[in-house]
């Protein structure tokens, strides 16, 4: 939102026009641009929104098709971001723009790491070395999981899954949470956290941070603000072991903006859009807070002095995954999470775990 | 006569009175007023934080 109001003033005297933004809550942000999808005329001309949600507001008829009103593909955009603003994924027409880049990383105490000279692991099986030969020494704990139930364990297990060659779904919609990668990515996770611990967000930022734990995975804003950083971080490691194959890992979590289909000024709202998420704004609104999408903002060797945490971003988002593309993503979530909690509460098995999971995902999707 | 005069310039009243209605629904820019866009945004930094 600051980002935005930072370099509308120049569009508004441009095009003799006024950018009322209205800054809401995530939930009733989606609350209010769902209900006002539903009139004629919509209150809103442009509506930020979350990745996640995008295929049940693409399904709904929210956003106009910026294709069909004469918006081509801009390649400076990183591909995997452009992408979610594709609808069907990755190959439809546009709908939204890459407005704010987000993605999953690696965070680790410096100088645990340097006390004891650790280089950054770019394995999960190097992950549990340095775990094992940091945890209960001097009080400190290896690696924190975040293994409450629902979103929390489903967004801090999937990228360890994938890093086994894991995945929800196959090509073709069928649901594999139990392969036996899943079983040896979950045997992972749990041997993490006997060498560690289970923290929410807060307690997981604050243990990293202040050199209590050793690392954890999490999102950019948990850690860096502005210009400064409060843990080392890397992009997640692709591997299972050292000598695996390597996998895109990072959980992508963009903000998507786009133009409503009941806006009565269309192709003004569009203007702006384009105007917004250019290299110039992105470069204004780095200093704002604001997180680029686009390669060349990126690499721009001024804003990373300022932000070194830039490049990670950019790394992490090139070797991305996103979450599945099904409107029926929070209650696959929901059930998969209580799942995996289960398993390693040790309340059942892995096995029997992930064959529940398998069953309670194949019932939602057959609703 | 008055009377005729009278209902000239009601006519006449309504006549603008209509016409200032239906300028101001035009799309806005076109006689010089200012188009007002709405976004709607996520307040604060648009984190990934869930």
């Amino acid at each position: 939102m600051d980002a935005i109001n930072s370099v509308k003033g120049a569009f508004e005297s441009e095009n003799n026009c006024i950018i009322e933004v209205l800054g809401l809550e995530a939930s009733d942000l989606k609350q209010k641009i769902s209900l006002d999808s539903q009139n004629k005329v919509g209150a809103y001309d442009l509506a930020m929104a979350d990745d996640p949600w995008m295929p049940e507001l693409y399904e709904a008829g929210l956003f106009a098709n910026l294709t069909e009103l004469g918006y081509t593909p801009d390649p400076d955009f990183v591909e995997e971001s452009l992408a979610i603003g594709m609808h069907p994924y990755s190959n439809g027409d546009i709908y939204t723009l890459p407005f704010a880049g987000n993605v999953q990383l690696f965070f680790y105490n410096q100088k645990i790491f340097d006390d004891n000279n650790f280089s950054i692991p770019d394995s999960w099986e190097g992950v549990l070395e340095i775990a094992k030969a940091v945890h209960g020494k001097d009080g400190k704990v290896g690696y924190v999981i975040r293994g409450q139930q629902g979103n929390p364990i489903v967004s801090d297990y999937l990228p360890i899954l994938w890093a086994y060659g894991g995945n929800v779904f196959d090509e073709n919609w069928n649901v594999i949470v139990d392969s036996n990668e899943a079983k040896e990515a979950l045997e992972l996770y749990i041997e993490l956290l006997e060498n560690g611990a289970n923290y929410e967000k807060n307690d997981i930022v604050a243990a990293v941070s202040d050199g209590k734990a050793a690392m954890s995975l999490g999102w950019p804003s948990w850690y860096i603000s502005g210009e400064t950083a409060t843990a080392a971080y890397a992009p997640i490691p692709g591997k299972a072991t050292d000598s695996g194959k390597k996998y895109a890992t990072g959980m992508i979590g963009n903000w998507m903006m786009g133009v409503t289909t009941n806006s009565a000024n269309k192709e003004l709202a569009m203007k702006f859009l384009i105007y917004v998420t250019s290299a110039e704004a992105q470069k204004t609104a780095a200093e704002f807070g604001g997180v680029p999408t686009r390669v060349s903002v990126f690499t721009d060797s001024e804003l990373n002095k300022k932000y070194p945490y830039f490049t990670a971003i950019l790394e992490g988002t090139e070797n991305s995954v996103i979450r599945p593309r099904t409107p029926l993503r929070t209650d696959i979530e929901t059930a998969y999470g209580a799942e995996l909690s289960s398993a390693i509460s040790g309340t059942k098995s892995i096995d029997q775990a992930l064959a529940d999971a398998k069953a309670a995902i194949e019932a939602i999707m057959n609703k | 006569m008055k009377r005729k005069l009278a209902l000239l310039l009601i006519f006449l009243m309504t006549g603008v009175l209509i016409t200032a209605c239906v300028e101001g629904d035009k799309p806005a820019g076109k006689d010089g007023s200012p188009v007002k866009l709405v976004i709607a945004a996520r307040g604060g930094l648009p984190c990934g934080c869930d």
